[in-house]
């Protein structure tokens, strides 16, 4: 069980919206006459925070709501946004670095592989999604993909 | 041009062999999209966006608009086959359309729900080339003042309209405003809230936060039950309706094609809404209203033509005004931008070969759609049995080479990563990524025009009420912001003892 209220989520609301408050007042507000360069970011910021504190203000006062956590996912996939992540920040980190088929093959392995199938499929699945968006992006549409250091 | 000649130039463009080709393959992946649960129009308008930039604007415009009316035509089949609406404007049809799947009768509801987008389709696209014109004519006259009004109720109609907590619909608003200052000034050209990064010096682009928010959010969120989706096994009979069930839906396909017609038109309306109106009003209407949702074929008819004939007619605003009124048509804003065109008043006589294309393309496409979506239905059925942890993945790999392929470059596709981290998170914390999405691509224009409008007045906010559409269009706002206050004053209940929704 756990609270239904979202009190953290409120309250980053409400300090994002005080960032980008003061960030609009360094950029200058102006006058209502001329409007400077901050004055929509100053208008959002301040709608922000108005919507921010009235919503923390009812999550305050708000009984405390137990709530199941949501069904469907099972215990061992709940990890699995967070490797697609991780595998996301590392394929785009390698890219230009190892090339496009490289890195590819490499995402598609490892995204292939969080739907526990059988490794020779996993293997044949990542090569032939690798080869074919290659052929698609690079030679039918043009892309430049980066080479890196096998040149493709 | 009248509108005979406009029709006449429009599909000389669309029937052109490389047209006919955009617009068969628009349809058809909008059919894809719209069958398979999960990815959108929006993500898959954006997801597909950086294919379209090889092609001629024309082309590149007719298959993503193919795209986002496939989508509603194929979003039923799912919602009456499987209880799980493809996109979000078909979520009403699950009602009546599953249960008309469980007592046998599948296909007459797929057929229903065919004929009547067909139907609602056409009169949606009859309507746009007899309003647009006038309304273009007209809207040359307006000012920063009418435009910034009318930007304004879209984001009020956005929040009011939302599923949710209307707060949380409000700070999406927003946060998509605050977004949309990112890079230049579009008054001083000085720079804003970029971080020193230069990649954000001309501001966040619109289809890696789509692709993020709509593309990458969904697919992280099917990753946490990748390994459990069950294969669908259904068999389809009879798909044309009978005369029982024609008899019977008429009205319901007629009711469904007004609302869907008038909801398309509003800023911040569109389909999806027009659905859940479109079955409410179908409630009120039919002799047994405890009946709906017990398998009646009106259930099915009555929102399935209100989101094509909103499709058809969210055109309008868009082409004639350069307002998108709903998050899918505000990523094909973009995608005329990235284009070189800028849809508004001008874009008739300046670009008509585009506008008339388009308009007679969707004519193309509703009998290309009918066909995909009557007679190949079983080939359709047959794509919902790809597994999820074959499909998700390469999903990503196309969001991750659309991301790259726009400027080909890496640090868009962490912008794509970024945001589809926040729309996931925000997914689970009960917030929607539509108005967000809504409030970055107006955000500019609703800056430029505000602005403009106190530089006219020399900072006089009398400006907007001197001014009648403008006066009018703001009074619509306050009174939609008014109401749920209104509301709730009424009920006489403390809302602060319970969540705000």
């Amino acid at each position: 069980m756990m609270d239904k209220r979202d009190l953290a989520g409120s309250a980053i609301w409400v300090i994002l919206s005080i960032t980008a408050l003061a960030a609009s007042l360094r950029l200058g507000v102006g006058a209502l006459r001329n409007p400077g360069p901050g004055f929509i970011p100053f208008l959002a910021s301040l709608g922000l925070a108005l919507c921010a504190c009235l919503l923390l203000a009812f999550n305050l006062a708000a009984k405390k709501q137990a709530g199941r956590r949501e069904n469907g996912a099972k215990d061992s996939a709940r990890g699995n946004p967070l490797i697609v992540i991780a595998v996301l920040v590392l394929y785009g980190l390698a890219l230009g670095k190892l090339g496009y088929l490289l890195t590819t093959f490499g995402l598609m392995m490892a995204l292939f592989s969080l739907g526990k199938m059988k490794v020779r499929t996993v293997i044949l699945g990542s090569v032939i999604a690798s080869l074919a968006s290659y052929f698609l992006f690079a030679y039918l549409l043009g892309t430049p993909l980066p080479g890196g250091i096998l040149g493709y | 041009m009248d509108i005979v000649s406009g029709l006449f130039q429009g599909f000389s463009v669309a029937l052109r062999f490389d047209n006919l080709i955009v617009v068969f393959a628009g349809c058809f992946l909008g059919t894809l999209v719209g069958v398979l649960p999960g990815i959108g129009p929006v993500g898959a308008i954006s997801i597909l966006l950086p294919i379209t930039f090889q092609m001629e604007p024309a082309g590149a415009i007719i298959m993503l608009a193919g795209i986002y009316y496939g989508v509603m035509y194929a979003g039923s089949t799912t919602s009456i086959l499987i209880n799980v609406p493809g996109e979000t404007a078909s979520v009403v049809t699950c009602l009546d359309g599953y249960q008309m799947a469980r007592q046998g009768r599948a296909g007459p509801a797929l057929g229903i729900a065919a004929f009547g987008s067909f139907i609602a389709g056409t009169i949606g696209l009859i309507g746009l080339q007899l309003i647009a014109a006038p309304l273009s004519r007209t809207a040359l006259k307006f000012g920063p003042p009418e435009y910034f009004a009318i930007m304004t109720l879209g984001f009020v109609f956005m929040t009011y309209l939302s599923h949710g907590s209307r707060i949380k619909a409000a700070i999406m608003v927003f946060a998509g405003l605050l977004l949309s200052s990112v890079g230049l000034d579009p008054i001083t050209s000085e720079q804003r809230m970029t971080l020193g990064i230069p990649n954000l010096f001309e501001g966040i682009g619109v289809a890696p936060l789509a692709m993020g928010l709509f593309g990458v959010a969904e697919v992280l969120k099917n990753f946490e039950t990748l390994a459990s989706g069950n294969v669908v096994r259904v068999k389809i009979k009879n798909l044309f309706p009978t005369k029982l069930d024609w008899l019977q839906a008429r009205w319901a396909i007629i009711r469904g094609t007004c609302v869907g017609f008038f909801l398309g038109i509003l800023p911040g309306g569109g389909p999806v809404i027009a659905t859940f109106v479109a079955y409410g009003v179908e409630k009120w209407a039919v002799r047994n209203p405890d009946t709906m949702g017990t398998g009646r074929i009106e259930g099915v008819a009555a929102p399935e033509s209100a989101n094509n004939a909103a499709a058809s007619t969210s055109f309008i605003p868009l082409l004639t005004l350069g307002i998108p009124p709903n998050p899918v048509l505000a990523v094909l804003f973009g995608a005329f931008l990235i284009h070189g065109i800028s849809p508004g008043p001008l874009l008739i006589r300046d670009h008509p070969d585009i506008f008339w294309g388009v308009v007679s393309s969707m004519y193309l496409g509703n009998v290309v759609l009918l066909i995909l979506n009557v007679p190949l239905i079983p080939l359709w059925v047959q794509v919902l049995r790809i597994p999820g942890k074959v499909l998700y993945p390469l999903v990503l790999l196309f969001c991750v080479l659309g991301a790259y392929g726009i400027n080909n470059n890496v640090f868009d596709i962490f912008v794509m990563l970024a945001f589809g981290i926040a729309g996931y998170l925000l997914n689970k914390k009960g917030y929607e990524a539509p108005p967000l999405i809504l409030a970055f691509v107006l955000g500019p224009l609703f800056e430029v025009n505000l602005r403009r409008s106190l530089l006219i007045s020399q900072g006089s906010f009398s400006i907007f009420i001197t001014r009648p559409i403008a006066l009018g269009v703001l009074i619509c706002c306050f009174l939609l912001a008014i109401v749920p206050l209104y509301e709730s004053w009424r009920r006489g209940k403390p809302r602060s003892r319970r969540l705000p929704t």
